[in-house]
């Protein structure tokens, strides 16, 4: 099936068009919920609550950008509302409190590297992984986080880049970076 | 893995490459909330179909026989049966008429005393046809006296087996009930089913008269049709229940250690000095566990609140012993045949009190199939709740070997398989509150079980009793016939 079928098959409540929908892109998203998720089963809460959003609002799909984007970018705000919603992001979102809280590197299992990265930033304090997810890799500018978040931009700045410090370390840590060198304040070599 | 970031914006691109490349697989169950959530349940259309058709069917079937046609078709019955009486009186007087209707069989030319006769108890028939709708109508039967005579007689000369005490017995269509004057029954709202039956019986016995059946023939199927008379009243309890239960129980052991060994001078490099004066129950570090009885039996009623019971029940009981990991052999010295004799067996769990590499936890568990024997007691029957108390003794049988004994010295806990006993006996009494809903009697109540025997058998020096503390709930159901 084309993604143009897909959705028009969704658009028309097609069971099979969104189990396909849903087969293509959940893998995904789900990894897009674990990095905000205090663990797997409210990651899958929060795959279910977006995946509801994306059936139930797919109509609003104008077709001006990606189709994945779309489905990412309602995912990341479930992500936040769920937090929200759980008290699981206000109780921890105190960015002065948690710059101060180590990260539990110790419990971060040593498995593959590619996974090793993903499990790194889930220890982040959650105010921390917050912003560095959505700044660092779903490229939420640090306005759009401010408002997302209900904090000062100039605060999202200022834990971003704490949260990279932090991670950096851990990375350096778990030997999955080498230290950055004196000239560069990120250069990383492994496996020269 | 290459990581080929210098600068900041490369770690950023970085950790983008890495969690981009990264999926997860989730449940199934996401999706069947998802397409729950969006289609509701799925929905099994052919159970609506059934069901829809059920009801049509029900209604249908009670629209059509309402009011009941019973009376109606018996009635028509009758009719036929003095149909019956007229053309069977017929040939007579002119055998030709037999099987034809009565209209056919007048002849102008042929009126004799005998056909005004009979065109006359037609006439008297058919205002009896009117009489009898209007009495059915208004809920009442006339049956012609004649008819009614004939029964007598026939009744009268039904042979030597057939006692007429018996065709008079009650239940019977004969009883009194019906006996004193045949001549006009009332129906009421509530026999009318019954007296239709009975009504149909007498007709059946009068036609079998009327058409030359003998008497013996007639003594036969009345009795085939008490029989079946007896077996629509049928549905009574036997006695007997069925009962199945289940009880999640907690097991408790006791220890107790038979010291005989200390009598002889030990052969073996065995530490006995320094168990001599320990207890066996301050050594160990036993904690109960959650163990469970299902089981199913039979209780038959020797009075109607007595009743003696057995079945078949499966056990469970277990307790979790705290051990070390560690390796050694343990030794187990035992008195036989008055000697002093020891076994030796590997062991890889040690007693907290010993080195090990680490903590664990040995779960020491029983399968059991036993057969409990005893009686219950409903002292005390509401009209839905009750009181009844129920013990019984319980021969068992021991399927499994997962069981570990402590070492004569305290220090391993080894496999207990070459001492366990097969054969044991348990008794069990529990106090129920009882809770009735239509056939079937609830039982909710606690219920403690003792083992008697020790759990390895005699040579084993440490005698362990198993009590356990559970909470029954179950069902009787009664039998019927």
């Amino acid at each position: 099936m084309t993604e143009q079928s897909i959705i028009a098959g969704c658009l028309h409540n097609d069971p099979p068009s969104q189990r396909e929908l849903y087969s293509r892109y959940s893998p995904k998203m789900l990894s897009v919920c674990y990095r905000f998720a205090q663990n797997r089963e409210d990651a899958e809460d929060m795959l279910q609550e977006g995946f509801i959003k994306i059936f139930t609002q797919i109509h609003t799909f104008q077709n001006k950008g990606a189709f994945e984007g779309w489905i990412r970018r309602i995912i990341v705000h479930t992500c936040i509302n769920f937090l929200k919603k759980y008290k699981k992001f206000n109780e921890n979102v105190d960015l002065i409190y948690a710059q101060n809280q180590p990260a539990k590197e110790e419990t971060i299992p040593s498995i593959m590297q590619g996974k090793q990265v993903i499990e790194c930033i889930r220890h982040l304090p959650v105010g921390y992984k917050t912003v560095l997810n959505l700044y660092a890799i779903e490229g939420f500018s640090h306005k759009e986080i401010g408002a997302l978040l209900d904090i000062e931009e100039s605060t999202s700045r200022s834990q971003y880049t704490r949260a990279k410090a932090m991670l950096e370390t851990i990375l350096t840590k778990k030997r999955i970076i080498d230290k950055p060198k004196e000239d560069f304040k990120w250069l990383a070599v492994l496996n020269k | 893995m290459e990581n080929n970031y210098n600068t900041n914006d490369e770690l950023e691109q970085y950790l983008k490459d890495e969690a981009d490349g990264h999926k997860m697989y989730p449940s199934e169950h996401v999706w069947e909330n998802i397409r729950t959530e969006i289609h509701g349940n799925p929905s099994w259309h052919a159970l609506t179909f059934i069901a829809i058709a059920v009801i049509l069917t029900l209604t249908v079937s009670t629209l059509y026989n309402y009011p009941p046609k019973t009376i109606i078709i018996k009635t028509n019955t009758i009719v036929q049966k003095l149909d019956n009486v007229v053309t069977d009186a017929a040939p007579e007087m002119d055998g030709s008429v037999k099987n034809e209707s009565l209209e056919q069989q007048i002849n102008p030319n042929n009126y004799t005393a005998v056909t005004l006769a009979a065109i006359n108890d037609r006439n008297n028939i058919d205002a009896y046809i009117a009489t009898t709708e209007d009495l059915v109508n208004q809920k009442r039967v006339a049956i012609p006296t004649d008819i009614v005579e004939q029964t007598r007689s026939s009744v009268n000369n039904v042979p030597a087996p057939v006692s007429k005490a018996m065709l008079f017995a009650e239940g019977s269509i004969f009883s009194d009930e019906i006996q004193p004057d045949i001549n006009e029954l009332s129906i009421t709202e509530n026999t009318t089913v019954n007296l239709t039956s009975k009504k149909s019986k007498y007709e059946n016995l009068t036609q079998r008269k009327l058409t030359g059946s003998s008497d013996e023939n007639i003594a036969d199927t009345y009795l085939n049709d008490f029989a079946f008379e007896q077996k629509k009243h049928g549905m009574k309890p036997t006695g007997i229940e069925l009962q199945f239960y289940f009880t999640p129980s907690t097991s408790y052991r006791k220890l107790e250690e038979d010291k005989s060994r200390l009598n002889f001078t030990s052969p073996t490099a065995l530490s006995l000095s320094s168990t001599a004066t320990a207890n066996v129950n301050n050594s160990v570090h036993h904690t109960p566990a959650l163990g469970i009885e299902v089981g199913a039996g039979v209780l038959y009623n020797l009075t109607s609140n007595f009743k003696v019971k057995t079945g078949l029940q499966f056990n469970i009981r277990q307790y979790n012993i705290d051990a070390t990991q560690s390796f050694g052999m343990a030794t187990i010295a035992f008195v036989q045949n008055n000697r002093l004799d020891s076994v030796s067996i590997f062991s890889m769990f040690g007693n907290t009190g010993a080195n090990g590499y680490y903590s664990t936890t040995i779960d020491n568990k029983l399968y059991q199939v036993s057969i409990p024997i005893g009686f219950q007691w409903d002292f005390l029957q509401g009209k839905k709740l009750g009181l009844s108390a129920s013990a019984s003794i319980q021969p068992t049988f021991t399927l499994n070997k997962n069981v570990y004994m402590i070492s004569t010295d305290y220090k391993y806990y080894a496999n207990g398989a070459p001492f366990i006993r097969k054969w044991n006996f348990n008794s069990s009494i529990d106090l129920n509150l009882t809770y009735k809903t239509g056939n079937v009697k609830w039982y909710f109540g606690p219920q403690v079980r003792y083992q008697h025997l020790p759990t390895y058998n005699d040579v084993y020096p440490i005698k362990e009793y198993r009590l356990d503390y559970g909470f029954k709930i179950g069902i009787t159901t009664p039998i019927f016939k």
